[in-house]
């Protein structure tokens, strides 16, 4: 059998031993814990390693990590699959209205990129993580698909 | 000895095993942010998949002290395992014994787990964490590493070899890697280097740090020795396992099949507008590519080096596919040394183990300059032609823009045996641009008119009326269909199902002789 | 036989609960009704309940629920009679009750004049007032820039918007180095909210029960007083939980209140449903706060109570029908709590929250009532107000109606969204509110951010992830022969030919 660790809020806790789960309605996650007499209704949402167990009306995030799991949430927060420079695309197709960064610049995270209209609507692009500009390959009048490079960030 | 006696000391001396260079070498590992040989692959490997082999093997030798200190299983975790359910062999080198150094036993152990993988068609994935040779040992460890080498050699092409650099690669150690299929490189905690900053030192005088020298950046942007660079050892981890998806077992076997795959996620419609007007503007060819495979089912090999052409693995409606693509965006798509050479060793990994490819063309050409001519862009460029004539899996190939002169000829064309053939409405395959050609052709009258700048412009509009488009190359059959750029996955996977069982043959040859 | 229906049709210029609530109420008299929607809104459950629906703008409210253009425009296309604009949106809105007027149709609720005069809150104190209804301390003029007024009263105070409603533009003023800059944002918040800053202040009651006075009237003079609701559990101003009778109100309090009430509705030319809501300090005084022009979302405990549809009678009423007996005399029966429940995090001030509804199961049985808004796989849009569904249990008294909710709660399960579940369960239970002696601050002073996990319950729910994650997982055999491969075969082939 696997080795579950379980996880709340970070802390590593321990399943209650004796109790069952029971499905009232599987498809929705509706069921009850039971233990002899004792039955505590729950609503269980999630998959893989995430889960939210609803108890009492409370929503507890419950982390189920198999070894290979807890070696990956342990060491390295990390998201990008990829290192080296992050590309910018475009998630919406539309016309480029400004940019308001150029080659060189150091931007924060967050930090407005350009802005792209579309639908009518003017879309700010934004950094998604700090770094340097070190190349922009749009320009404002421009339109561009969706997945379109905008710009590198280093 | 009771029975008991003995089945305990097995779990004793496997515990020991377990172990590997102690719990305090483990904490140092850990605390540089890496994880231990074994956790490595607990993470590579589907969970309890692991089967060890040759847990108990320690060295032989008995100078420098050497009979005092022995750990089981010598430096390296070897066995197989599954990904995604499927065989692969392993060995991953335990920095915490001797700084994963090999020596003849070690050696031994990965042939082993070679010789396995090679008779059994499965893939091979090596996990290197080593200061390099067992000195002590001298040249035993030597003949350790060529014994490899040749392993390396003689499986390459036969299954899938993937070298994940975890650490330390240095000196002969690196050519193991080398000759693999593809190599991935951990930012900021994995190097590799032929010589070292102090030997560099001594002999050129050059001040240079180990990352500057050979870490992962230097590898994945300069020397394109490593295909793909990690932030972590976990997204080296995963990346690796991602690879062997698109990977069949071996030479013989197909590529898994996804089941269940998604639409791409650029709109066909938007496909259509990809092309911008003007030829001299740019535009990101990521963009076709999304409009073609399946949402994100593309892995980009090489993100970093020669950056003018795009090469990866994909799926199309849950096959894999290696796309070769020029990028406009870049030195405006044009092939260079760099970009031959990456391009090249990409379209035969593929042909090796059988995935079709679909190559994008927008290409101005070959760069002209001395440099490019004096470095030898002849005999590089050479390589990417005698790939793709080579090439016996189906070829698709897909011309969005410029396809001119003989980088048309070598991209896939149909000269070359490309199987299917398409082309944009936007395409020009012509022997030159527009204007270029122009200059050539009409010198004469263009000198001698009263207006030469008028005239030209004329001649231009004539020409790119003419000749720009793809309707002459259509005429000839060299382009099996125009199409419109929002039916190009519809057509390209057609394609690919047609000549789902294509065979064609080379003549009989020991190897052939590549332009190296 | 049935009596003739009030309306062929009605249009219902409203969403979620009310809209359905209003939707039962045409079915049962025989009304077809007429649902909008705006664009997001196109497989509401509201719409799907109704016998059509008119698509009246985009996501955003001010487009389309709150447009009153386009509101008229879907009446008109549907060849409606009538007009209920349930709560909220243009519910009180006089410039809507009189377009639909100048339509030709019917506005159920009270006249535009009625609203206008009620809707603005300074003026409405003054009438009351002048009608002999005790009012909270404070001014009945427009607060100028002169502090004085305010500090007279002395701290801490509460700062009101003239136009206001729903929390927006009130601020609570502790003393009177934090007056200015109160009173400048007040303004401009009811500005932004209401196109009006003008604000007035009252002196801050506390502790203090928040009571309401449930009316309904004729255009015949007739005025019944359907009892009061306690509707002290609030955050952000706003209610939460609603009980009949309130344990606050005394048989004496209850005969004064009912009174004060009826003095203010005869300010006006009023019919249709109002409530007049009150503050009661300590002492049991009780001061008028303001009259509501419309439906109440907690209209249901009376009607469990009293055993009235009062929705019902609000068409009734507005077709002209007259009152009957069993109304104007109407008594009420036994005890009955209102839980709402939100789509918003207490354990994080009550923040809203959106998403997409994956488990949805909500309680029945004896003394239950459901009004819901929602259903399994409805998308919370962030564009509208975040209630879910009103939990409602009718018993004999208060003891038992805590009972019946306590239990209603264990059956109610959502899935996929934060809800305010865990405040209303732990509620429930709670010490001040099982005793019925609590006030405004209940939320304030006792929960907070609610209560840290406890063990038991982090066991408990590491015990059903962990099991649900391991019926998913058959084990596999740590080798798997390999099928299918032409590998071992081909070499055999090869094998052989030699």
């Amino acid at each position: 059998m696997t080795d579950y660790e379980v996880r709340i809020g970070g802390e590593r806790r321990n399943p209650a031993a004796g109790w069952t789960l029971v499905w009232d309605d599987r498809a929705q996650g509706i069921g009850r814990l039971v233990n002899g007499t004792a039955s505590v209704p729950v609503v269980v949402e999630g998959d893989g390693s995430d889960w939210v167990v609803t108890l009492n009306g409370r929503r507890i995030s419950v982390n189920v990590l198999t070894r290979r799991e807890r070696l990956l949430a342990d060491s390295a927060s990390v998201e990008r699959t990829q290192a080296g420079p992050t590309i910018v695309k475009a998630t919406l197709p539309g016309l480029i209205v400004t940019v308001t960064v150029e080659v060189g610049d150091e931007v924060a995270e967050g930090a407005t990129l350009l802005t792209i209209e579309a639908m009518k609507m003017q879309n700010e692009v934004r950094a998604p993580r700090a770094g340097k500009v070190i190349e922009v390959t749009v320009a404002a009048g421009q339109v561009v698909a969706t997945g379109a490079s905008l710009l590198r960030l280093d | 000895m009771s029975t008991a006696d003995k089945l305990n000391r097995l779990r004793e001396m496997r515990n020991e095993a377990l172990q590997g260079g102690g719990a305090s070498r483990v904490e140092q590992q850990h605390a540089r942010g890496k994880l231990s040989a074994r956790e490595r692959l607990d993470v590579l490997l589907d969970e309890g998949s692991f089967t060890e082999i040759d847990a108990f093997v320690t060295h032989r030798a008995t100078d420098f002290g050497m009979d005092e200190q022995r750990y089981l299983g010598d430096g390296v975790v070897s066995g197989f395992g599954r990904i995604d359910g499927r065989l692969v062999f392993v060995y991953s080198q335990d920095f915490t014994v001797f700084g994963g150094s090999l020596s003849e036993a070690h050696a031994e152990k990965i042939c082993k787990v070679m010789d396995l993988a090679v008779e059994n068609g499965a893939p091979i994935i090596g996990l290197s964490d080593s200061g390099g040779a067992r000195i002590q040992e001298g040249v035993v460890s030597l003949g350790g590493y060529a014994d490899i080498f040749l392993r390396n050699t003689m499986a390459s092409g036969v299954v899938p070899q993937l070298s994940l650099i975890m650490g330390p690669c240095a000196g002969g150690a690196v050519y193991s890697p080398a000759i693999t299929d593809f190599v991935v490189m951990v930012d900021g905690t994995s190097y590799m280097f032929v010589t070292g900053p102090n030997v560099v030192k001594t002999v050129t005088h050059e001040e240079i740090d180990f990352e500057g020298l050979g870490g992962g950046r230097v590898h994945n942007e300069m020397s394109g020795v490593a295909h793909f660079l990690a932030a972590g050892e976990p997204q080296a981890l995963e990346l690796a396992r991602s690879i062997i998806g698109y990977l069949p077992q071996n030479n013989v076997d197909p590529a898994p099949r996804q089941e269940g795959w998604s639409e791409p996620v650029v709109r066909p419609d938007l496909m259509n507008a990809v092309v911008p007007d003007s030829p001299k503007q740019s535009y990101d060819m990521h963009t076709v590519i999304s409009g073609i495979v399946d949402g994100d089912s593309f892995t980009e090999v090489h993100v970093h080096f020669a950056r003018n052409i795009i090469c990866g693995l994909a799926r199309i409606e849950g096959r894999s596919v290696g796309i070769v693509a020029q990028q406009p965006q870049v030195l405006a798509g044009v092939l260079d040394i760099d970009a031959s050479d990456k391009a090249a060793r990409f379209v035969r990994t593929c042909d090796a183990f059988n995935i079709p490819i679909l190559t994008l063309v927008d290409v101005p050409g070959f760069l002209p300059g001395v440099e490019q001519e004096h470095r030898g862009i002849i005999r590089h460029g050479a390589k990417l032609l005698y790939a793709y004539c080579e090439a016996t899996v189906p070829k698709v190939t897909v011309i969005t823009r410029k396809a001119y002169g003989g980088a048309y000829d070598v991209m896939s064309s149909k000269h070359v045996r490309g199987d299917m053939n398409f082309a944009w409405p936007t395409a020009e395959i012509a022997v030159m641009g527009v204007e270029g050609a122009v200059n050539i052709i009409f010198r004469d009258g263009i000198a001698v008119a009263d207006d030469p700048d008028a005239e030209r412009a004329r001649l231009i509009g004539e020409y790119e009326e003419r000749f720009a488009n793809p309707y002459i190359a259509a005429a000839r059959g060299y382009v099996d269909e125009v199409i419109l750029p929002s039916e190009t996955r519809t057509r390209v996977t057609g394609a690919l199902a047609m000549l789902e069982n294509k065979r064609q043959s080379m003549p009989a040859k020991k190897h052939g002789n590549i332009p190296l | 036989m049935s009596p003739l229906p009030p309306f062929g049709r009605l249009l219902i210029a409203n969403r979620g609960e009310i809209a359905i609530r209003i939707i039962r109420a045409c079915r049962e008299l025989g009304i077809s009704p007429i649902a909008v929607h705006s664009d997001v809104d196109g497989d509401a459950l509201h719409v799907r309940a109704a016998d059509q629906s008119e698509r009246i703008g985009p996501a955003a409210a001010a487009e389309s629920y709150l447009s009153i253009e386009a509101v008229i425009d879907a009446a008109r296309r549907s060849g409606v009679e009538a007009v209920h604009p349930g709560y909220g949106f243009l519910s009180e809105n006089p410039a809507f009750a009189r377009a639909v007027e100048d339509a030709g149709l019917v506005f159920v609720g009270p006249s535009a004049a009625v609203l206008e005069a009620l809707g603005n809150k300074l003026a409405a104190r003054r009438s009351a007032a002048e009608a002999g209804v005790p009012i909270v301390p404070g001014t009945t003029v427009a607060l100028g820039d002169d502090t004085g007024p305010v500090e007279e009263i002395g701290f801490p105070v509460m700062l009101k918007a003239a136009a206001g409603g729903g929390g927006r533009g009130m601020r609570r003023v502790d003393a009177a180095k934090d007056l200015r800059l109160a009173m400048d944002s007040a303004r401009r918040e009811a500005l932004a909210a209401f196109g009006d800053g003008t604000i007035y202040v009252e002196r801050m009651i506390a502790p203090a029960r928040h009571v309401e006075v449930q009316l309904l009237g004729d255009r015949h003079g007739s005025l019944a007083v359907l009892g009061e609701r306690d509707c002290s559990v609030q955050r952000r101003h706003q209610k939460l939980v609603e009980e009949t009778p309130s344990p606050a109100v005394s048989p004496k309090l209850r005969t004064a209140l009912f009174e004060s009430a009826r003095r203010v509705a005869a300010t006006v030319d009023f019919h249709n449903a109002a409530t007049v809501e009150f503050l009661i300090d300590g002492d049991g005084n009780h001061y008028f706060l303001e009259m509501n022009t419309r439906l109440q979302v907690e209209h249901g405990v009376t009607e469990l109570v009293t055993g009235l549809d009062i929705v019902a009678w609000q068409i009734r009423v507005a077709a002209g029908e007259a009152l009957t007996a069993d109304v104007l005399e109407a008594s009420s029966r036994g005890h009955a709590i209102e839980f709402r429940l939100y789509a918003e995090n207490p354990y994080d001030d009550f923040r809203p929250t959106a998403g997409r509804v994956t488990a949805w199961r909500m309680p029945d049985g004896p003394g239950v009532r459901v009004d819901a808004g929602v259903d399994y796989g409805t998308e919370l849009r962030p564009e509208y107000d975040p209630l879910l569904a009103k939990v409602l249990v009718h018993a004999g008294d208060r003891p038992a109606a805590l009972a019946r909710m306590r239990r209603a709660l264990d059956e109610t399960r959502v899935g996929g969204l934060e809800t305010d579940a865990g405040f209303l369960r732990w509620l429930v239970d709670d010490s001040a509110f099982a005793s019925g002696d609590y006030d405004t601050s209940l939320i304030a002073s006792r929960w907070v951010h609610g209560p840290a996990l406890t063990d038991e319950e982090a066991s408990l729910a590491s015990a059903a992830a962990v099991a649900t994650r391991m019926e998913g997982t058959t084990e596999r055999p740590a080798a798997v022969p390999e099928t299918g491969s032409n590998w071992g075969r081909l070499a055999r082939r090869e094998a052989l030919r030699r």
